[in-house]
């Protein structure tokens, strides 16, 4: 079903030059930022010293997954049709935030700020978050992943069943 | 629809900026230079104060286990190591009281792993932190953070991650002595 959607979408020059523009940008960005975890978040080219072979192969996955995307969203939001952006928009955030917020000043900052006004609360929540970001990196990319993928399979089930879905 | 996109693909590249604004933020709120507390840490069973270390150049180094910042600024750190000691620096690397607050590997077993030659090395000092010090240095429980302290205690620079920073330390170690 995937296959046939996007054959349908990439039939327009304007549709595969869109995924093509696409796949670049989202290959910068999670090539940068993926490995933002080892440069205590800031997501630049230095952190590209840090890339290893699964890192890079995250961020080839999920750039792909948004490339793909991005055409069929746009295609079924022409067709006048809802495009199922809730996944989609979940894996891209979850892909960019997990080494942004691992050992980087910026949650301990946030939570610190939070804690002044609620200190039981939030006293020790930012580390534990951190804590848990650090060392389950390879299964938060994975959902991520697997959210985009979800998106990919609903919006092309949107694309294959045509105007009866429209809204 | 597509505008909506448009702003939501800006969010996120707004999102990026931001946390890189973030990250040039001050790690402490003090003025420097200011005198350096006098904490106690846990070193090969003894009880240690930083006023020990009065006298030398140090590099006080705060971390916990479980981050990868600290795992590049260990190799960082041992890649420096020759240029280090020569100079002088003393490397004090202390975990976070409590590991920062979530588990992870020993001290040993993480520099085993990933700077065995620390455990060798002259101008190393490997401990756990006291509660006290913890407080009073990193209240914000940053799971990496550092203090470069001259020889008169005087705290002169409070940075995080050693391998993105380390001209400030590889400055501070060449830096005359006061």
């Amino acid at each position: 079903m995937i296959l046939a959607a996007l054959k349908t979408v990439l039939d327009s020059r304007a549709y595969r030059l869109i995924t093509a523009f696409s796949f670049v940008v989202f290959l910068l960005i999670y090539l940068t930022t993926l490995p933002a975890s080892y440069t205590g978040g800031y997501s630049s080219l230095e952190a590209l010293e840090y890339l290893n072979a699964t890192l890079v192969g995250f961020s080839v996955l999920m750039a792909a997954l948004v490339a793909l995307l991005t055409p069929m969203i746009i295609y079924l939001v022409r067709q006048g049709q809802k495009a199922s952006k809730g996944s989609a928009a979940g894996g891209v955030l979850i892909g960019i935030l997990a080494p942004i917020l691992c050992c980087s000043p910026l949650l301990p900052l946030l939570m610190g700020f939070i804690a002044a006004l609620i200190p039981t609360l939030f006293g020790t929540l930012g580390v534990q978050v951190q804590g848990f970001i650090a060392t389950h990196q390879i299964e938060l990319f994975s959902a991520a992943s697997l959210l985009l993928f979800v998106a990919l399979y609903q919006n092309a089930k949107k694309v294959t069943q045509g105007v009866c879905c429209k809204v | 629809m597509l505008r909506r996109l448009r702003y939501r693909i800006g969010f996120l590249l707004a999102l990026l900026l931001v946390s890189n604004g973030v990250m040039a933020l001050t790690l402490t709120t003090r003025s420097l230079p200011y005198a350096a507390p006098d904490v106690s840490f846990q070193s090969q069973g003894k009880t240690h104060s930083l006023k020990e270390y009065r006298g030398h150049k140090v590099l006080l180094w705060m971390f916990s286990t479980w981050c990868h910042t600290c795992v590049a600024g260990v190799k960082a750190l041992e890649k420096q190591q020759a240029a280090l000691e020569k100079q002088g620096l003393l490397i004090l690397s202390i975990r976070n009281h409590n590991n920062g607050g979530y588990p992870g590997p020993d001290m040993t077993n993480f520099m085993k792993k990933f700077g065995p030659y620390t455990l060798t090395s002259n101008n190393w000092v490997l401990g756990e932190s006291s509660t006290e010090m913890y407080r009073q240095l990193n209240p914000t429980r940053f799971p990496d953070i550092y203090f470069l302290i001259d020889e008169l205690g005087q705290i002169q620079v409070v940075d995080t991650a050693p391998n993105l920073t380390m001209n400030k330390i590889v400055n501070f170690a060449n830096s005359a002595s006061k």
